[in-house]
């Protein structure tokens, strides 16, 4: 559905305080400049709660792209449609 | 863990900082940063820096006269002191024997340890399973003590922003079966050895060296880590983490806390920091924070307590305590 998609997407731009815009398909911590090691953080912050998930301490760390973590809630059973 | 012998806790605190407080602004023009990076990066405003004639042992021992004033223990009364240190007055001998010396403390065996920013909180697990293991020795004192600044180059971002000087110690005593240590636990990762790293120089290359941090390693180390070691060792006490009441952390960066909470499920309320007022003070932060969490009363007589440092190497650890206070103790 496109409202989790968009959702996602909200929300990893609201974690790291930049537009919606900024953050495509093919964000990650290489492209967004507002998304370093400590913002990160904030970003998994975020996404766990927004989505009522918890990715254990490794993956937590690994997610550090758009579709890396989506990828990771799909694998929860959470499907996104574009 | 064998209760009929009676526990092991924290008995007394104490901390010294520097007097010369040493705003942002004056960091990040030497590191040649833009104004307020150093507070959005680690939520640090302000740390304190030692002055030339200011020593590691004269820290320590300012700070070990308070716990043991708050401990009501007489140096004599002493069995061990641990030092805790990577940035003593001399390579040897070891700073406690300075201190031992300094204070009179003569029936006290003293040595040092390094697990750098963890050193205290394996200190405390040292010192409280030497007095496990000898119901014979007195009270066990544990400083940590950082004049990181001597150790700094002030035009490198990666690591100037993050330090500051101080000291804290610890009075361990026999409590209550039941009550002060509960499990300890200390794991390692030495993949990212060389992220945090003081080098010697090279002999006769007339170099100085300087703190070398990769902040990024650092990051993934503690997030990848940190939780873990917590985890492991609040189940080893035989308990969960919905009884943990309350957390200290080493003070490395208010980001990396405020994250560690969450992993661990716990409210921000539940951890007490100062490292927005007083910076990353290595070994000492540990016990700083703990101090000032009880002089401010943040921690209770029962609480289950949870102290968790990480150091360079890295080394990580975990403490569960429950919390011994003899005036509510007695009232109760």
């Amino acid at each position: 559905m496109s409202g989790r998609l968009e959702q996602l997407h909200h929300v990893v731009a609201l974690a790291l305080n930049v537009d919606d815009a900024e953050v495509g398909d093919d964000a990650s911590m290489d492209t967004v400049g507002a998304w370093d090691s400590l913002r990160h953080l904030y970003v998994v912050m975020a996404v766990e709660e927004a989505f009522d998930v918890k990715f254990d301490d490794g993956e937590a760390v690994a997610v550090t792209s758009f579709a890396l973590i989506r990828g990771a809630l799909e694998r929860r059973g959470l499907t996104f449609s574009s | 863990m064998d209760t009929d012998r009676g526990g092991v806790g924290i008995v007394g605190l104490g901390k010294y900082l520097p007097s010369r407080a040493v705003d942002n602004p004056a960091i990040e023009q030497g590191a040649g940063l833009a104004p307020g990076t150093i507070e959005k990066q680690t939520g640090i405003t302000r740390r304190f820096l030692v002055d030339e004639g200011d020593t590691a042992t004269a820290m320590a021992v300012a700070a070990s006269r308070q716990a043991l004033d708050a401990a009501k223990v007489e140096p004599s009364g002493l069995g061990l002191i641990l030092g805790c240190t990577y940035t003593p007055d001399y390579v040897f001998p070891a700073l406690a024997c300075d201190v031992h010396r300094v204070l009179g403390a003569t029936g006290a065996g003293a040595f040092d340890l390094m697990a750098n920013c963890t050193a205290f909180q394996v200190g405390a697990m040292v010192g409280s399973d030497r007095m496990h293991c000898d119901p014979e020795l007195g009270n066990v004192l544990v400083i940590g003590t950082a004049i990181v600044s001597r150790a700094l180059r002030w035009d490198d971002p990666t690591s100037a922003i993050y330090f500051g000087d101080g000291a804290g110690a610890a009075v361990l005593g026999r409590v209550p079966a039941g009550y002060g240590f509960l499990a300890h636990e200390v794991s390692s990762q030495t993949r990212a050895y060389e992220s945090v790293r003081l080098r010697r120089p090279a002999p006769g290359s007339g170099e100085r060296t300087f703190i070398e941090m990769n902040g990024m390693d650092v990051w993934k180390q503690v997030a990848q880590h940190q939780p873990g070691v917590v985890r492991r060792a609040v189940a080893k006490a035989g308990l969960t983490l919905d009884d943990v009441d309350f957390y200290v952390f080493h003070q490395a960066n208010l980001h990396l806390i405020t994250y560690l909470m969450s992993r661990l499920g716990a409210k921000p309320n539940r951890t007490y920091t100062n490292v927005e007022r007083i910076g990353n003070t290595a070994e000492a932060s540990l016990p700083i924070a703990l101090c000032e969490a009880v002089e401010q009363k943040r921690i209770k007589h029962d609480d289950v307590v949870v102290i968790s440092g990480v150091g360079a190497g890295f080394t990580f650890g975990a403490s569960v305590m429950r919390w011994y206070d003899p005036p509510s103790a007695s009232r109760s």
